[in-house]
């Protein structure tokens, strides 16, 4: 049964079967309710600046469950595909009730969901999108749009990115695909100008030697009877086609004559060719492009996979942790200081044994990698560290060829753990480096009560 | 034993001629003595002696024309028309960029080929190599390839080249050089040799022929003032002139024909010995069969029939014109069936002498051909190589006095009584039965 209640606040609810979907004729609409309580939006407005700003709102709210809320449009009103596509479909009020179904469904789906524990922007718009695809079970396929610089407007992800940032929408959707979240189907290729990542371009053909755009198409023609060849317009006379060469009459094409090619030329620099260049202007900023020069981006469509499930549903994630400044070895070295200083501390109570170990090493071939390389190579290394160590054991780097370890509870006579990290690691870079035998230098400090975190960070 | 006499250190045959004399050699070998023996050893060893006096003021001459080349320095097309070329472009342009003259633009035109070539004449064209490339879709033959290249040429002078040739480093400004002899030099002729000559007999014996009807032959003919045909691999023309007269016409046998057109219309042909460029020449014999069929066949259709008019005594008549293409069908056409008429002469009147006969005249032909190798020698620039091909002179009689006869033979009369060339496949159907029809 349908119950339009209107309310003191103007907001009107239609309510059916226990979900209660909001009619939006204005973004302030939205302003003033508890959206969390609604359970779904029906568009009510044929103003595509409203139904956009109303879109844009509930989409990218911060609150993913309100984000993720049905939101269709009413039937009365026409709204562009571009808009269309960020919704869950035209409904008509008279027959609400046959598309509740669809708002249990997607309701059930969003309640399954954590909230995403993702700060960095770009993987929360990436999570955003594969739980939007998850609780639709639906494929992203994008739509042609004259208003998108690419060409191309894609359901819900487009709305977290400005116009002039799609490439960059682009790239956040190929990164999805690289991890396996989402599958990629190919539908289009896109040429974006190189300057402004515009689409809307003007391909002309030029003279390749001064890339004039003013250039004439001659056909050549071939008068069989004297091999006389030459461009359409030397024959040309009276209506007529006349050669030059031996004043005959060509009557017939295949019989007097063919057009064996066409030449241009230029009317610039009198350049005559056959192969014109081609170039391409950016409508937006003036951009010249050579065809070469255009950024060629794919367009698909894009659909969640199982690992973009498992990714929403990871219990220790809610979606990817996303970890800054991430830690070298095991852990930074401030914090290891601190570990440190607190083991000389606690030694000093429970007198116990444990040691620090500094892990060092020299190469020239290495010390020429830029620092991102660098960077890769001492997680590496790290991490090779680490298989040889203890649970309790704590790493931690300087730099990619100094690493610090605190082995604790750990007698001088229980190092050979630090053994096999000096033989393993000097044959590992022995093997991929063409130096000679990597020595690797290993300090090795018992903790004692008089110690402080000088005696080991000088 | 001690007191043996000449004539019993030599074969029967020859001591045959010895007694029975002069007038009779003569009158049995009267085909040698007035035509061959005239024409390739006296007429050869004068102009050759002329040659060598007026040696030093050529030289000077030539120094002179030198300089005026490179003080003008003139804008110079060279243009390469041709079909399924591809493989050999860019070893073409890498030899021209090789070239002492440089001032010129690189124009090839693609004739219909159904191979790579438009690919790598298009590589070419982007790298630079060629300065324009030009592709017909559909094949037009020789003649309209070279036209088309014309068309777009903006040199002074127009140098036409094959693809599959090679040339010395001052092979251009040699060809070009003549020009700034004489104002009234409308074409130049280059000399082309045989580069394979190692690969076969075939081969081989066709550098020898190239040495004495290019080489040679060239010199002597030019001197004369009756040089007739330059040759499709190595040419250099006046820009202005080869306008005036419309380009080549439909071959086969364009060559031939474009250089009767420009000494109809006033200009003297130079031939440059000293312009070397070395061509490919056909090494199966079946091959080269059907190029001299070809070639054959051409004497007459442009010679006897499309530039008649040479020989009539009209308003435009030229000793030196009728002279260049009567020598031309006389030592070709005439001599050819005066040889059969010869033959007929001796199988009929001199049976029974036969066998002195026949020796005599491979002799005879034998001397000749090394007594002919002997100028070669002394007009040649490139000595040492060339004694190599000294050996296979001895078998130059059976090759120049019988096969190409032969072949040349059949040519002739194919031509003549059916007009065969306008049905070679070297030219398309389309363009060849229009020229049969307008008679050209």
């Amino acid at each position: 049964m349908l119950n339009l209640v209107r309310h003191n606040d103007n907001s009107r609810k239609i309510i059916q079967d226990g979900y209660a979907l909001l009619l939006v004729s204005h973004k302030s609409e939205l302003q003033s309710q508890q959206l969390t309580e609604l359970d779904g939006f029906i568009l009510d407005t044929d103003s595509h600046v409203h139904a956009k700003e109303i879109i844009s709102y509930v989409r990218t709210h911060t609150n993913l469950k309100v984000a993720l809320k049905p939101l269709f449009i009413n039937g009365t009103y026409q709204l562009p595909k571009e808009q269309q596509i960020h919704c869950d479909g035209i409904v008509e009020l008279s027959t609400i009730s046959s598309y509740i179904q669809r708002v249990a469904t997607i309701t059930k789906r969003v309640q399954s969901l954590n909230d995403p524990k993702l700060v960095a922007n770009q993987l929360l718009i990436q999570y955003k999108t594969i739980a939007y695809s998850f609780t639709r079970n639906l494929q992203l396929k994008p739509v042609t749009s004259r208003e998108s610089l690419i060409g191309y407007e894609f359901p819900f992800i487009s709305l977290f990115y400005k116009n002039n940032e799609a490439v960059e929408l682009l790239k956040n959707l190929q990164k999805a695909t690289e991890k396996n979240y989402l599958s990629f189907k190919l539908l289009d290729y896109i040429h974006l100008c190189k300057s402004c990542s515009g689409n809307y371009l003007n391909f002309r053909e030029c003279c390749p030697k001064c890339d004039s755009i003013d250039i004439e198409a001659h056909d050549m023609v071939h008068h069989f009877v004297c091999a006389h060849v030459a461009p359409e317009k030397d024959f040309k006379k009276n209506d007529g086609l006349e050669c030059p060469k031996c004043d005959k009459n060509l009557r017939h094409i295949g019989i007097d004559y063919d057009k064996p090619s066409t030449i241009y030329s230029c009317n610039s620099c009198s350049h005559e060719f056959q192969n014109p260049g081609m170039l391409s202007l950016c409508m937006d900023c003036s951009t010249e492009n050579k065809l070469e020069e255009l950024l060629q981006k794919s367009i698909g469509s894009y659909a969640i996979t199982q690992a973009g499930e498992q990714l929403l549903f990871d219990r220790n994630t809610g979606g990817e942790r996303v970890v800054y400044n991430e830690g070298i070895g095991n852990i930074n070295k401030e914090l290891f200081k601190i570990i440190v200083n607190q083991e000389i501390k606690r030694i000093k109570e429970s007198k116990g044994n444990s040691v620090f170990a500094n892990v060092k090493f020299q190469s020239n071939q290495l010390q020429l990698l830029n620092s991102r390389s660098k960077n890769a190579l001492m997680k590496e290394i790290g991490e090779v560290i680490k298989s040889y160590l203890k649970d309790s054991d704590i790493l931690s780097a300087e730099s990619y060829n100094n690493y610090y370890v605190l082995l604790p509870e750990t007698k001088e006579t229980q190092l050979n753990r630090l053994e096999l990290i000096d033989y393993n690691l000097s044959k590992l870079l022995s093997d991929n480096l063409t130096e000679e035998k990597q020595e690797i230098e290993i300090t090795i400090h018992k903790i004692a009560e008089s110690d402080n975190i000088q005696t080991y960070f000088s | 034993m001690m007191f043996l006499s000449v004539h019993d250190l030599m074969p029967e045959y020859l001591n045959y001629w010895f007694v029975v004399g002069l007038q009779k050699f003569i009158r049995v070998f009267w085909y040698f003595v007035l035509f061959e023996f005239t024409r390739y050893i006296i007429i050869d060893y004068i102009i050759a002696f002329i040659f060598w006096l007026t040696g030093r003021s050529r030289k000077e001459k030539f120094a002179i024309a030198k300089q005026k080349l490179f003080s003008e320095n003139p804008f110079v097309s060279v243009i390469i028309p041709g079909k399924n070329e591809g493989k050999h472009l860019y070893k073409l342009t890498k030899s021209l960029a090789e070239q002492t003259f440089k001032n010129f633009e690189l124009i090839i035109v693609d004739d219909g080929s159904d191979d790579d070539t438009p690919i790598i004449g298009k590589n070419l064209e982007e790298l630079g190599l060629i300065d324009m490339f030009i592709r017909n879709e559909m094949r037009g033959g020789k003649a309209s390839a070279a036209n088309l290249a014309l068309r777009y040429s903006k040199g002074k002078y127009i140098v036409h080249l094959d693809a599959d040739c090679s040339f010395d480093r001052d092979a251009i400004e040699k060809v070009l050089t003549p020009f700034y002899l004489d104002d009234k030099i409308g074409a130049v002729g280059g000399n082309v040799k045989v580069r394979n000559y190692k690969d076969s007999l075939c081969a081989k014996l066709q550098a020898i022929e190239y040495l004495k009807t290019v080489s040679v032959g060239r010199i002597v003919t030019s001197y004369l003032g009756i040089y007739k045909i330059i040759s499709g691999a190595f040419g250099a023309f006046r820009k202005d002139v080869i306008d005036s007269v419309g380009g080549w016409d439909i071959g086969p046998g364009l060559d031939g024909d474009i250089t009767v057109k420009f000494r109809k219309s006033g200009y003297k042909i130079y031939f440059q010995p000293e312009a070397i460029c070395l061509t490919n020449a056909p090494s199966k014999f079946k091959v080269l069969t059907k190029q001299r069929l070809r070639w054959d066949k051409s004497i007459i259709r442009f010679r006897v029939r499309k530039h008649k008019d040479v020989y009539m005594p009209n308003a435009n008549f030229n000793w030196s014109n009728f002279f260049s293409l009567a020598e031309n069908v006389f030592y070709n056409v005439v001599l050819d069936i005066l040889w059969w008429i010869y033959i007929l002469d001796i199988i009929f009147n001199y049976t029974g002498s036969l066998k002195f006969i026949i020796p005599m005249n491979f002799t005879l032909y034998f001397v000749m051909s090394y007594v002919q190798m002997l100028s070669i020698y002394i007009f040649s620039e490139r000595r040492k190589e060339e004694k190599y091909l000294w050996p296979y002179v001895s078998l130059m009689t059976l090759y120049t006095g019988t096969y190409l006869r032969i072949v040349r033979t059949a040519a002739y009369y194919k031509e003549f009584f059916f007009k065969r060339s306008y049905e070679d496949v070297w030219n398309p159907y389309k363009s060849s039965i229009k020229a049969k029809r307008a008679g050209l």
